[in-house]
């Protein structure tokens, strides 16, 4: 018997496809084209290899995936699984499906041949009590079956709410709850055990009864046959539940050069005390991005272009993934330009490149660098003196030096503070002006001195004491406490989701209510980790404040070893914290728990901590995290290039946690130094790095460069602090305090006439341009977007406009100075853009200075042009 | 403070379901590089729509207006179902309003009833009917750029495609309308969210509508959610005065100045949304026409007065004069205004008490005026035979009354009117069942609707346009447009 594999559709096979189907092309020649394309497709392996090499198949309805692979001289591997040939010797003994899934039919041995890509190879068969009555198991095989047929997803009955009345556990989480639904509710009119094929659940998958969700299965599929079978043998519970040990998925990870663009997976589960069982058609898988790959309910990954997906296999509550890759042929005319490598980050970067036929951008020029270094490193545009001189410098290190000395100024400090104090949430609705001062004091004299961020985490994970003088105790302080307190666990949650997000790179948000509908972590594991907060005591010191705005008072913090453990609003039971993914642990009730907490984040095994901190610094380096969002990682988020996120995590380790190396050794990367004028082929590239990705300035930055550049400093004043009635006065910042320095982000404030309603709010400008409002621990609070708004305050706003035409500024000193017009357009040029500028603009320029009457206006609608150009306006 | 626009991407927002529909190659040729209009170039023999519509007016009921005490009265439903409205004949026999709608009535020889139209993807979600999208959102505050475009961001999109050099273009764009104007302020605003529908989505922020702004007051402040005023006010320019000491000259010649300006970032492909950006701003500064849309004291006080004097009725009339001008999409939404500036009207449509009562005023008797108002004013001026008039809400609502006396959230079975240009007048499609409950005939999706609004305007709806990894989508999100309802 011969059956032979459908067709694997390639690009150039979809278009015969779609020939076939488009009506009576069914000929010999069009057969001969597919065989052929087959052909291409197979190619000529070196070797192909079976896996496995011999099957046993024991009961009724055990199945077994093959997966057969071909290995090619260039070393690459190609899935045939669909174009093999399978040569049954006894067909009363197994069957094999086109895809390869083999079925027993009858008990007895028999050999099964295969031949693809011209080779030959033979595996054992053996099938046991494949007649032999054994009862479906309602956890191993029913319930899987509501995953594979996605009743249980989150848009249908596993929605929290369940859909059309009828609600399942999300995945199959909770197997009694969904059997109590199964069987009980709705007066157990779902199920029938006497007339399976009359079960609302039966017909309604079968699309028989009308079904939002439509026909889930065929009738005469293995699913219907577990969904009948089920029910007819009483609806009954497994009477030992198995404990699923693993899940192993094979292939775990794959690339899969042109032409081979698709791949067969294959599950086997392990339960305690039995050997690994296929589970492949009981697996649920679904791709992370369908519009480069697709999976279907075999478990066959098909590619739509070049691209990299996780395929995410849930069974029985487990969820593995495997990481698949597709490259696809290269244009004729490309070549790998083979660039020089300055250190370990262009090693993995680069070797990712060349996986994908990118190549990378040129090399930036000198003036593209020191810009922008300067605003990476400083937040800071370099003056026209600094430019000058290092454009002038000819020493070979020149890049290295530069990056060196500005790791050292003070400006450094400033601004990577400033990207704590947002995500730490430094604002003073929460902790006040006096509390905001004392937590950014704090935070800057760590990262000016270049401190350890385990210990940093740490400090802030185990603080107590005074807002005002304790100042990392403000970490449990900037929660804010809701209006109405409905939920008495609304700190520990909070404390919960920041840390997770903060320090683990995770968002645990969606695990309050449920288990996260596309990912690992459980309620549990959310609980477990607010439950490390427990035993902690936070009390408003002084003068109670007015209704609705609770927190503006001085706090402490203290641990109190008697306060009540969190309870599970689940069951009401207590729950003991423990680490995510890590089950509960037992903790000393004498010792702060906070601290093992902060001992298990900081361990160098911790596979989270050092991650998310080197994305988060790569994020603010280059626009774009290797993980992206840069807090959100999780299986079905894979990272743009793993090694690069696991070297960089081992460097960040090796020099001992501190900010400083890293950056340095990021910044020193030809990476970070490449152009941002795509290559031909990079153009389509946002993700790999291949290129430098402009992108507009943050605000406080932006706003600071037009200061620079205007040379008129902006004068910043904020409310005093205050609990009750309106703010007695302000508090004015020494001129020449740049935007990156201010320690909260409200700058005026609004009071209505009847003086009822007082209200903080952003520096206009800086809100704009996306400052956010410290009130979320996401770096995505931060909007950074170029838009008709930011447009128009740019250019009929009042900031620029008073800094363009203030009497005394750049160009009143410009004009005053006995230069040429020509050398004071480069000065200029080299304040806001760090260039000079190219002769036919600066033509331009000239002539409309020449041609106008009033001299210090034309000069005006000069530098009003450069402040107004993108090139001025984004990082680049 | 509370988070307002920019409200950060809670968690569950999973990696982009991008709706990848196979199309075919030649209609996504015709449909973005093809010169002329956008969508007609395509060389597929096949009809592409009426094209009569030159401009779309959406009246947007947000929170969910009910079928079942509007359009599809189901008198002989049981106690607990049936509406406390009668039906009343319209001026096309057969087809029956409510008796609350009676000067709509007058403009059912006009108008389209489509009776059947359900999705599924969740409660208040205006993806469905602004998009297509059918899937939910993981929250409702959630706008993410790699959602599908709304109908307005892919008019304009189109628009700027067919037009030559669509990219960088080196002549002035200033006084060009902008194509897609929603009002009167950002959807969700009055109660600080910023909901997800009316955006450019994956096409980039640069086709995002101009939101305009408004101060909306009331005679009293509510008492409750559900003591709902009649909210009054005009929606203005999102502020753009030239400040003092620079004329409109010098404006101008500064924009002249940036364009020989030898920006480095030229060959970069940020280029484009930022030179469109800047042009909007441009146009905002600069057009008379514009500017003069929004000037209520231009307009008469018995024009005022007919469309009626609440900011719903102001921001459609607003929407006539702009689409007179050559504004290719406006929407016109009765929003909700509740934490912002004050507590006017919180519920919308979204009638979970007294759901009767608060239809019988404020929300039918002033729906009807601006309705009716619109419809008459276009037919005054002459451009109700190019432009199509839709009534639309982000779902329906249940059959069964609840103990509060309310109707809740239902997505099954709801309807939308369509009138004016490209419509078969007087027709009614698809059905519900006895309770308005259930679709019975011809189920219509949101993606539908649009597809057919497509064809109005004479748009393919099966253009393709690429998404954020450049992958073709059809622009009907999977729709196909209801004939039946087109002339």
């Amino acid at each position: 018997m011969n059956a032979r594999g459908g067709i694997a559709k390639s690009p150039a096979l979809l278009v015969l496809g779609v020939l076939w189907l488009s009506g009576g092309l069914q000929t010999a020649a069009a057969e001969d084209l597919t065989a052929r394309a087959e052909a291409d497709l197979a190619g000529t392996p070196r070797e192909v290899s079976v896996e496995p090499r011999s099957i046993v198949l024991d009961g009724p309805r055990a199945s077994r995936q093959l997966l057969v692979t071909g290995h090619y001289a260039d070393g690459t591997l190609r899935d045939l699984t669909r174009l093999a040939e399978w040569q049954i010797a006894d067909p009363a003994v197994f069957h094999v499906s086109a895809g390869g899934l083999v079925t027993g039919r009858g008990d007895g041995r028999a050999e099964l041949r295969i031949r693809a890509g011209g080779l030959s190879s033979t595996v054992k068969v053996t099938i046991r009590n494949s007649h032999q009555p054994r009862p479906v198991s309602f956890r191993r095989e029913f319930m899987p079956v509501l995953s594979v047929a996605g009743c249980s997803d989150i848009h249908c009955h596993g929605a929290p709410a369940g859909k059309d009345g009828f609600r399942l556990s999300l995945w199959g989480h909770d197997p009694e709850l969904d059997l109590q639904q199964l069987t009980r509710e709705l007066s157990g009119r779902r199920t029938n055990a006497l007339e399976p094929e009359h079960s609302l659940i039966l017909r309604k998958a079968l699309g028989q009864t009308s079904h939002v969700g439509g026909r889930r299965f065929a009738a005469d599929s293995f699913l219907a046959e577990l969904f009948r079978s089920w029910q007819a043998e009483g609806l009954r519970d497994d009477p030992e539940p198995a404990i699923l040990d693993s899940l192993a998925v094979t292939p775990a990870q794959r690339v899969l050069h042109a032409p081979a663009s698709s791949q067969q997976l294959s599950v086997t589960a392990t339960f305690e005390g039995s050997p690994a069982t296929d589970v492949t058609r009981l697996t649920a898988f679904s791709s992370t991005d369908t519009a480069i790959a697709t999976v279907d309910r075999t478990g066959l990954v098909e590619f739509k272009r070049q691209g990299e997906v996780a395929i995410l296999c849930r069974f029985c509550g487990r969820l593995e993934s495997v990481r698949l890759m597709h490259i696809a042929a290269p244009p004729a005319d490309y070549h790998w330009p083979a660039p020089p490598e300055n250190n370990y980050v262009d090693t993995h970067v680069f070797a990712k490149l060349r996986m994908l036929n990118l190549a990378p951008s040129e090399l930036c020029s000198d003036e593209e660098f020191v810009r922008r270094v300067y605003l990476d490193l400083c937040g800071i545009l370099p003056t026209a003196a600094e430019t000058a001189a290092f454009i002038a410098r000819t020493d070979a290190d020149k890049r290295s030096r530069l990056i060196d000395e500005l790791l050292q100024r003070p400006e450094f400090a400033d601004w990577w503070t400033r990207k704590w104090t947002d995500v730490l949430r430094v604002s003073r609705d929460s902790i006040q002006l006096a509390g905001a001062q004392a937590f950014r004091e704090w935070l800057h004299t760590r990262i000016a001195e270049d401190a350890p961020m385990d210990q940093l985490a740490r400090d802030l994970l185990t603080a107590t004491g005074e807002s005002y003088s304790a100042p990392a105790a403000n970490y449990y302080c900037v929660p804010r406490t809701p209006e109405k307190v409905t939920d008495p666990l609304y700190l520990q949650k909070d404390l919960a989701e920041s840390t997770a997000q903060l320090f683990l790179g995770i968002r645990l948000q969606c695990a309050q209510c449920h288990n996260h509908p596309y990912e690992r972590w459980t309620q549990n594991d959310y609980l477990s980790l607010a439950a490390f907060f427990a035993k902690i005591d936070r009390t408003r010191l002084g003068e109670a404040g007015p209704k609705g705005r609770p927190d503006r008072r001085q706090m402490a913090i203290a641990v109190n070893a008697d306060a009540a453990e969190l309870k599970s609003p689940v069951d009401g039971q207590p729950v003991a914290p423990g680490f995510p993914g890590e089950g509960p642990l037992e903790v000393d009730p004498q010792q702060d728990r906070r601290t093992v907490l902060a001992s298990w984040l900081t361990r160098e095994e911790n596979p989270f901590f050092a991650r998310a901190l080197v994305n988060r610094v790569w994020f603010h380096l280059h626009g774009r995290g290797i993980v992206e969002p840069v807090d959100d990682f999780r299986d079905s988020n894979p990272s743009a290039n793993d090694p690069l996120l696991a070297a960089l995590a081992e460097d960040f380790i090796a020099h001992g946690w501190r900010l400083k190396p890293l950056i340095r050794g990021i910044a020193n990367s030809r990476t970070y130094q490449l152009s941002s004028r795509p290559s031909p082929s990079n153009a389509g590239d946002d993700r790999y790095f291949s290129r430098h990705l402009p992108r507009p300035l943050p605000a406080e930055v932006m706003l600071d460069a037009i200061c620079q550049v205007t040379e008129v400093p902006e004068q910043f004043e904020v409310t005093e602090d205050y609990i009750k009635g309106i703010p007695a006065g302000t508090v004015k910042f020494p001129l020449g305090t740049r935007a990156v320095q201010l320690p909260v982000n409200d700058i005026s404030t609004l009071i209505n006439t009847q003086g009822k309603y007082v209200r903080y709010e952003l520096h206009p400008f800086l809100r704009v341009f996306g400052q956010p409002n410290r009130t979320e621990t996401c770096e995505c609070a931060r909007e950074s977007t170029f838009g008709r708004k930011q447009a128009l305050e740019l250019f009929v706003g009042s900031l620029l406009t008073r800094k363009v035409a203030e009497p005394d500024n750049v160009l009143t000193r410009l004009l005053a100075s006995g230069q040429t017009d020509a050398r004071r357009l480069d000065s200029l040029y080299l304040a806001a853009l760090s260039r000079r500028p190219e002769p036919e603009a600066a033509t331009a320029f000239l002539a409309h200075i020449a041609g106008s009457q009033n001299r210090r206006e034309a000069w005006e609608d000069i530098l009003w042009t450069l402040l107004n150009s993108q090139e001025f306006l984004y990082q680049h | 403070m509370l988070t307002m626009f920019g409200s950060p991407r809670k968690c569950c927002d999973r990696l982009t379901r991008r709706e990848t529909l196979q199309a075919g190659s030649l209609s996504l040729l015709g449909g973005l590089l093809g010169g002329g209009r956008a969508g007609m170039a395509s060389p597929v023999q096949r009809p592409v729509g009426n094209g009569k519509a030159k401009s779309v007016i959406v009246l947007y009921l947000l929170g969910g207006a009910p079928t079942q005490d509007m359009c599809d009265l189901k008198p002989l439903a049981p106690d607990g179902i049936r509406s406390e409205f009668d039906p009343i004949a319209t001026n096309v026999p057969g087809m029956e309003l409510s008796d609350l709608l009676p000067k709509s009535a007058r403009w059912m020889h006009k108008t389209a009833i489509v009776r059947s139209v359900n999705h599924k993807a969740g409660c208040h979600n205006p993806m469905p009917s602004l998009t297509g999208y059918p899937e939910p959102l993981p929250s409702i505050g959630v706008v993410q750029d790699h959602l599908p475009p709304s109908i307005g961001s892919v008019c304009d999109y189109l628009s700027h495609q067919a037009r030559p050099n669509g990219g960088e273009t080196h002549t002035s764009n200033a006084g060009q309308l902008p194509a897609y104007v929603h009002m009167p302020c950002m959807l969700g605003w009055g109660q600080h969210i910023r909901r997800a529908g009316p955006y450019a989505g994956f096409l980039g922020r640069q086709y995002d509508p101009l939101f305009t702004e408004c101060e909306p007051t009331s005679d009293r402040p509510s008492a409750g959610v559900y003591d709902p005023q009649v909210v009054k006010g005009v929606p203005r320019l999102p502020t753009a005065k030239l400040p003092a000491g620079i004329s409109l000259d010098r404006l101008n010649l500064r924009r002249s100045l940036t364009r020989q300006f030898d920006d480095q970032l030229r060959q970069t492909e940020a280029r484009e949304e930022f030179v469109r950006s800047q042009d909007g701003a441009m146009t905002l500064l600069t057009s008379p026409a514009i500017r003069d849309a929004f000037d209520m004291e231009k307009v008469s006080p018995k024009l005022q007065e007919q469309y009626g004097k609440t900011l719903f009725g102001s921001s459609a009339l607003v929407a006539r004069k702009l689409v007179q001008e050559g504004v290719k999409f406006v929407n016109v939404t009765w929003d909700i205004f509740w934490t912002r500036p004050g507590k006017l009207d919180g519920a919308g449509w979204d009638t979970h008490q007294k759901n009767a009562p608060i239809l019988r005023n404020p929300l039918l008797p002033n729906f009807d005026q601006t309705f009716s108002g619109l419809m008459q004013d276009l037919s005054d001026t002459g451009l109700l035979d190019e432009t199509l008039v839709v009534v639309m809400s982000d779902m329906g609502r249940t059959p069964k009354v609840n103990k509060n006396g309310g109707r809740d959230h239902w997505t099954f079975c709801y309807s939308v009117m369509l009138a004016g240009a490209g419509i078969q007048g007087g027709t009614v499609y698809g059905a519900s069942d006895g309770q308005a409950a259930y679709v019975k005939d011809n189920p219509v999706s949101p993606a539908d609707i649009n597809a057919t609004i497509y064809r109005c305007l004479g748009i393919d709806p099966e253009v393709t346009v690429p998404d954020s990894s450049g992958q073709p989508v059809r622009i009907s999100m999977g729709g196909r447009s209801i004939d039946e309802i087109l002339v």
